[in-house]
């Protein structure tokens, strides 16, 4: 028997799909770009097209 | 005349076309898009600089002069002697006495407003460096030198405003509604908390001086400052001057604990909406838990009250490290150190569309208070009528539930959509490849989500 009764106690559950659909989200594109870097060939790149030619280093906080 | 009920959240249910959780999908649709926009036109950081244009030098030496501060100071040593005589001498009912409205609402509330569209405003009317700088020149003028001071531990940063913001709305929220009456605190304690505090910040500046104090330790200077960062005007060098909204926050969280001060915003404006709603089913089992050990039912309720405040903050805490431990997986990531603090800017627009959304409505309301019979009658006690408005009261029905909930809505919407903003453009200044800046940002998309379902969700509760 579901506690139709006491649904409302779970409308939560309706303000939490979002946030769970935008990780799944995050989590899929990580790991597709993460599976495309290891398939592709030594030395062919990313796959992901040219890069700017800026440096990895981060920068200091601005002042 | 109309008895308010000096609750916090609203208790009007809304009549709206579509469900209230369909306006969070709507949200997160808004950010999502935004988010994508961002990635695809927005490639180098425009906040970073101010782009600060001096304003006519006559109106800078008028505004920052120091006639027009003295005066100002002056009103605000003014303002908070009547709040504090109100408290002391006026009626013990919360919402007869000018003390409760005037710190609580129109000075708590009205100022984060106000300083984020126009910069920080508090500065000049900031009663407590009014006094220490009339303290110093008197001592100057004295001593023939100027006063020594410590040097402020530079560890310590902003956090003793940090906690201090937990320690005042701790004040108001815990200890205010567990005294035995559900209308909040008593002017009497008000008033007194606000001597103590006066004497606590004086002895504070003269430690370790007025510019310092105010700059890191100064609860409602850093709380207010923090929203002056988003508004258009700024003064530098002696000289106002406009500038490009929200650009002054991205250098305002420099200090240490300047990212523990925007959570504790956060957390304390969520704690407030959600002891009245979402939190309170949890928050009466815990309380009965310790009634049952033996403990004392306002001890029982402080303590209740006092965990789950805390459970907020670790929360919010919580939340946003994890944005920023995403953010470090992205390759060319600075140290989570340099992210932690690189980030706790872009949470300034969030704490302020919080503080929007829950106190709106009872920001209009009192406000009607405060310009009526509290202004005319501020001890409350029928005996004066300085102004003719003493019989004035609130009317309610200026605002319907739905039109509460649209400005709700909009204002957590607009926040977050800025805050997001806000970290797309820091990330671009970390990472230089705009490609691994958007990457940079997912987790932090997620946080706004996040953080936009949370509220809506505690408003929702809150008003149905």
């Amino acid at each position: 028997m579901l506690p139709l009764a006491h649904v409302g106690h779970y409308l939560w559950v309706l303000y939490l799909l979002p946030i769970l659909f935008v990780i799944a989200g995050i989590i899929k594109t990580t790991l597709s770009e993460k599976r495309r870097k290891e398939d592709a060939p030594p030395g062919g790149g990313t796959g992901e097209g040219p890069r700017t030619d800026q440096p990895d280093r981060p920068q200091d906080p601005p002042p | 005349m109309s008895m308010l009920p000096f609750a916090h959240a609203l208790a009007a249910r809304q009549d709206l076309p579509v469900p209230a959780w369909l306006f969070a999908w709507g949200a997160s649709i808004v950010l999502i898009v935004s988010f994508f926009a961002l990635a695809a036109g927005w490639r180098k950081p425009r906040f970073e600089d101010a782009h600060w244009r001096p304003l006519g030098a006559g109106l800078s030496r008028l505004l920052l002069g120091r006639p027009v501060q003295a005066l100002c100071g002056a009103i605000g040593v003014f303002l908070l002697g009547v709040a504090v005589y109100a408290g002391l001498r006026g009626t013990e009912a919360p919402d007869r006495n000018f003390a409760l409205t005037f710190l609580f609402v129109t000075a708590w509330l009205g100022f984060p407003v106000f300083s984020a569209l126009l910069g920080d405003v508090f500065r000049p009317f900031n009663p407590w460096r009014a006094v220490g700088r009339l303290a110093g020149a008197g001592f100057r003028a004295i001593a023939g030198q100027r006063p020594a001071h410590l040097a402020y531990p530079r560890a310590l940063g902003r956090w003793p405003a940090a906690i201090g913001l937990l320690a005042v709305v701790w004040l108001e929220v815990v200890y205010g509604s567990s005294g035995g009456v559900a209308v909040g605190l008593d002017p009497e304690t008000a008033a007194t908390a606000a001597l103590f505090y006066s004497a606590y910040t004086l002895a504070m500046m003269a430690l370790f001086g007025v510019e310092e104090w105010c700059e890191r330790g100064e609860i409602f200077s850093v709380y207010f400052g923090m929203f002056g960062q988003l508004g258009w005007f700024g003064a530098e060098d002696g000289r106002l001057g406009r500038r490009r909204p929200l650009s002054a926050a991205t250098r305002w969280a420099t200090l240490p604990g300047s990212a523990a001060v925007v959570i504790a915003s956060i957390a304390t404006t969520s704690f407030d909406g959600a002891s009245e709603g979402a939190f309170k089913g949890a928050i009466e089992s815990c309380f009965d838990w310790f009634v049952d050990r033996g403990i004392g039912l306002t001890a029982s309720l402080r303590l209740t009250d006092t965990i789950f405040m805390a459970l907020c903050f670790a929360g919010v805490a919580l939340v946003y490290m994890l944005g920023v431990r995403g953010m470090r997986t992205v390759r060319g990531a600075p140290s989570l150190q340099t992210l932690r603090a690189g980030f706790a800017h872009t949470l300034i627009p969030i704490a302020l569309a919080y503080l929007v959304a829950h106190y709106f409505s009872l920001f209009v309301f009192q406000e009607q208070a405060q310009f009526t019979y509290l202004l005319s009658d501020p001890l409350g006690t029928a005996s004066t009528d300085l102004f003719g408005t003493a019989s004035g009261g609130i009317d309610f029905t200026i605002l319907s539930a739905n039109a509460i909930w649209y400005v709700q809505v909009g204002a957590l919407l607009a926040g977050h959509v800025l805050a997001l903003t806000l970290a797309h453009d820091r990330a671009l200044v970390y990472w230089p490849n705009y490609r691994d800046a958007s990457r940079s940002q997912y987790w932090m998309l997620a946080v706004m989500v996040a953080f936009t379902c949370f509220g809506l969700y505690l408003l929702s509760v809150s008003n149905g």
